[in-house]
């Protein structure tokens, strides 16, 4: 087993920069997420990683093995897909159609020579690791959507890779789906020790999964942490907006940490500057004293009823209610944090 | 049902009225000579010993055709569907570049009529070969022509028809979907191990169905077996009708239609097995598109393979054909003292019979290509957004008469439209028109289904937004669809006249004096022994499909894929 590692990984499409001096090391049995909006080069990533693409710049190691290597645009070493050990989970799920479950299942077991009795035991282990053992002479075109995708799962299982990529896996499935199949893929991942490579553009997919995501935005990497200091400590106003809930203010504020705590914050309200501050709705308090916000919307959301406020300068805030408020209406709030950002753009 | 209803109801068929005018007039051009064709050999059947069906079976030429015709396109199957899948695959699913230009070359050979084909392979090789003799190589005078006889006529099907299996087997492949085949390389599985695990098994309906339709055009083909089996009487079914019918007349009409039935019976056989094997199948079927496999280092040695095919289906056989025409007479050498025009003034300059030839297949070909193109449009309006029952059964009465051999359909046409007319008091048969009828009836297809596929292609809704702005069903017709449809419609009048002008089968039973057609004449020529005039005309007639092949791949960028099929 061994780590992923990608150094200033470059991919060109007709000369513009899909992937951009990308710079990654995945430990070894981690499981990260690529996540980003559609074109932010998450899917080339991953089709340079599974062998797809070439890379115009840059190195792929997976431990000490080079997977590919490019300088100006030349490629001078490319390892094909069928000799990486990489495994991928599709969108499509990928299922080849003229073949039964257990055929698919043991595919790769088959070209590596496994035969009889062990292929066998091996298809029905995998088969039953996700729960479809009795489906092995099925053919794919009877099984449902979810169980396709545990199919899929079971053949990625069945041929031991080493890395383990996963292209929007649930995107074809229902949300009720969702769920059940996240709990797979942690099951999966915690039996494999593979290192797991997750693209997704739904934020609470990859932090319901990864340990490490990696967000990437036109080809570059925006940060790469954990999705708890992704959520508290983003990096750019444009991550503090594209993940989570919350307003980003522009204050002006006094010298200090980028954590900006309650009174820091408060005392900066009234002055409008340049330094982007985000504020999540969770630390937005109804309070006696307080700054006066006026009331915009005020939608239902099961549990509590979520604000949209202004400001007195007008600035909009994020904030949630127990009870609903008319549009209009005027209460005080007290901001208890805040979190400084850096301009993206 | 209300009074208001059934109104509405009778309104909407109304409505539709000027629609169903085109499509009983193709129904009828389809069906009323395959039925006749029926009607006659249903008379045949008899058990005395003169009934011409126990004549037919009796005589020991009518089973020797059977067995040459089951041979040779057997044989010509064969090599058709190695040819068309190895261009298929090459083309479809690998990196190669430039397959536009590929595509078209391999193309070349389906739309050049098979008379000149053979033509032109007869030039390429024997004792008297232009380029033979030229290059000091030529066997010695006196030897055999090594293209007559049962091989060489199963060779050259085997050419002629190979586009064919790369046609249906690269539909198959162009929806074989990326990521199956990136599943099996991630699998473990090189290059190779993809294309003999996923994509034969997933792409065999298409190699099927190409196989069945190559086997279907091979047993129909007149043009190749007439220029290499006649001479050394080698006789197919095609060409035994074709030989009874040209020494006897119409004496011989009842024992011919009895023939033609033969033909229509073994095509109409090949086609259901066909479809049995593709049930079996087409569970398979698959959609998404973009496979695609690395060729890396074997992309230079398919590059070459590829091109020594076009160069010796198409390159050596067409110079040869230059090299004949530009020749006063066969077996010289080619050097600057023999190289003449004369074939060239002699054919256009004092063959009257050129310049009629020619405008008879040209009036032929676009009266045809401008009829069927005004046909298509409400014709595949009404099969596609009005499907019911009965119109499937109109449909195949319109593609019938295509996909049956081309000799049952004039055979078909000659005993409907031989006697004087009723009311007319004239008969069809030896004038342009019977042969008009014949072009329309067969051609219907091929003008229909460009323009059916981007009627399908297109979003019901631009049609539901124009009803519920008011438009009826001709103004819809006129004003939404004439314009959206006319550059497949246009496509498919060019593939008919593309067709029709290099039509031989049809026209070389149906002609009589004054209506020769080009491929008529080509074939007239060769038999009458002028070799250079026929591989002139040859020449020009190759250079008119290319350039029209050309005008046709200009006009694929406006064209949803698939209608030119030599594009991407």
């Amino acid at each position: 087993m061994a780590g992923l590692s990608l150094q200033a990984l470059t991919k060109r499409f007709a000369g513009r920069c899909v992937v951009d001096a990308l710079d990654l090391d995945i430990d070894d049995g981690a499981f990260v997420a690529l996540l980003g909006p559609s074109g932010c080069g998450k899917t080339t990533t991953l089709r340079v990683l599974a062998g797809f693409e070439a890379p115009d710049e840059g190195r792929l190691l997976l431990g000490e093995r080079l997977l590919a290597a490019a300088e100006n645009g030349r490629t001078s070493v490319l390892v094909p897909p069928e000799r990486r050990s990489v495994g991928m989970v599709f969108q499509s799920y990928a299922l080849w159609p003229h073949l039964d479950v257990a055929d698919n299942v043991g595919y790769a077991l088959k070209l590596r020579g496994v035969r009889g009795l062990e292929l066998r035991r091996r298809v029905e282990q995998a088969l039953g690791t996700v729960r479809l053992a009795e489906y092995g002479r099925a053919r794919v075109q009877s099984l449902s959507g979810g169980q396709r995708q545990r199919v899929a799962l079971a053949r990625c299982l069945a041929a031991e890779p080493q890395v383990v990529l996963l292209d929007e896996p649930l995107a074809n499935l229902d949300r009720s789906l969702r769920a059940e199949m996240e709990t797979h893929f942690r099951d999966f991942h915690r039996r494999t020790g593979a290192t797991f490579v997750y693209v997704t553009h739904d934020q609470s997919e990859a932090m319901a999964l990864a340990d490490r995501i990696a967000v990437l935005e036109g080809g570059r990497l925006v940060q790469w942490a954990s999705p708890e200091t992704l959520y508290r400590e983003p990096r750019t106003d444009w991550l503090a907006g594209f993940i989570g809930q919350g307003e980003v203010l522009s204050l002006a504020l006094d010298a200090g940490g980028r954590k900006v705590e309650g009174s820091r914050l408060m005392r900066a309200l009234g002055r409008r500057g340049d330094h982007p501050v985000l504020v999540r709705p969770e630390h937005v308090r109804p309070s006696e004293a307080g700054v006066e916000v006026e009331v915009r919307e005020c939608v239902f959301k099961g549990e509590r009823y979520a604000l949209s406020l202004a400001l007195p300068d007008g600035q909009a805030l994020k904030g949630y209610h127990a009870t609903a408020l008319r549009p209009g209406e005027r209460i005080t709030v007290t901001l208890e944090q805040g979190w400084r950002l850096e301009r993206q753009r | 049902m209300s009074l208001r209803a059934r109104t509405h109801a009778l309104g909407q068929v109304l409505g539709t009225a000027p629609l169903w005018l085109p499509l009983a007039l193709a129904v009828l051009l389809g069906s009323v000579p395959v039925l006749r064709l029926g009607w006659e050999a249903l008379n045949g059947v008899g058990l005395s010993a003169d009934a011409p069906l126990v004549a037919l079976a009796r005589a020991s030429t009518t089973w020797r055709a059977l067995g040459n015709s089951l041979y040779v396109s057997l044989l010509g199957t064969m090599l058709a569907m190695a040819l068309g899948a190895l261009f298929a695959v090459a083309l479809t699913i690998t990196d190669l570049s430039r397959k536009g230009l590929w595509a078209f070359a391999f193309m070349l050979p389906m739309m050049i009529p098979p008379q000149v084909t053979a033509l032109a392979w007869l030039q390429l090789s024997g004792p008297a070969s232009p380029l033979l003799v030229t290059l000091g190589i030529a066997p010695a005078l006196g030897s055999a022509q090594p293209l007559y006889g049962a091989h060489g006529i199963a060779l050259l099907l085997g050419v002629q028809h190979a586009p064919l299996v790369f046609l249906a087997l690269r539909a198959n492949l162009v929806t074989l979907p990326g990521e199956l085949v990136e599943a099996a390389r991630l699998a473990g599985a090189a290059p190779h191990r993809v294309l003999i695990d996923l994509v034969l098994p997933l792409a065999a309906p298409g190699l099927i169905a190409g196989g069945a339709i190559a086997f279907v055009s091979a047993l129909g083909n007149f043009g190749i077996p007439a220029m290499l089996g006649i001479p050394v009487g080698y006789y197919v079914l095609p060409t035994l009708i074709y030989q009874k019918l040209s020494a006897l007349g119409s004496m011989v009409l009842p024992e011919v239609a009895q023939l033609s039935m033969l033909v229509a019976v073994v095509a109409l056989a090949s086609l259901a097995l066909q479809r049995r094997l593709h049930r079996r199948f087409a569970h398979f079927s698959c959609a998404g598109g973009g496979a695609r496999l690395p060729l890396g280092r074997w992309r230079w040695p398919l590059s070459l393979l590829l091109a020594a095919v076009i160069a010796s289906v198409l390159v050596v056989p067409g110079l040869a054909l230059v090299m004949a025409s530009l020749l006063p007479a066969q077996g010289m050498a080619f050097d600057t003292d023999t190289v003449t025009l004369s074939a060239y003034a002699e054919m256009l300059g004092r063959q009257g019979v050129t310049w009629r030839a020619m405008s008879n297949s040209l009036l032929l070909a676009s009266i045809a290509a401008a009829i069927l193109m005004a046909l298509s449009l409400p014709l595949a309006w009404l099969l596609v957004r009005r499907p019911s029952r009965p119109l499937a059964l109109f449909e195949a009465a319109i593609e019938i008469p295509y996909a049956l051999p081309g000799v049952v359909l004039a055979v078909g046409c000659i005993l409907a439209f031989a006697r004087p007319l009723p009311l007319l008091g004239f008969g069809l048969y030896g004038s342009l028109w019977i042969i008009l009828i014949a072009y329309l009836a067969r051609f219907m297809v091929v003008a229909l289904k460009p323009v059916r596929a981007s009627l399908a292609a297109s979003d019901p809704a631009l049609e539901e937004a124009a009803q519920l702005a008011g438009a009826g069903p001709l103004r819809r017709l006129v004003e939404l669809w004439l314009p959206l449809l006319a550059p497949a419609a246009f496509a498919g009048a060019l593939l008919v006249f593309l067709t029709a002008v290099n039509e031989l089968t049809v026209s070389a039973l149906l002609w009589g004096p004054g209506s020769e057609t080009l491929g008529v004449l080509i074939f007239n020529l060769d038999q009458s022994g002028d070799n250079a005039l026929a591989c002139a005309l040859s020449v020009i007639v190759m250079a008119l499909v290319a350039g029209l092949m050309l005008v046709l791949g200009g006009l694929g960028r406006r064209l949803p894929q698939g209608v030119i099929p030599w594009r991407d």
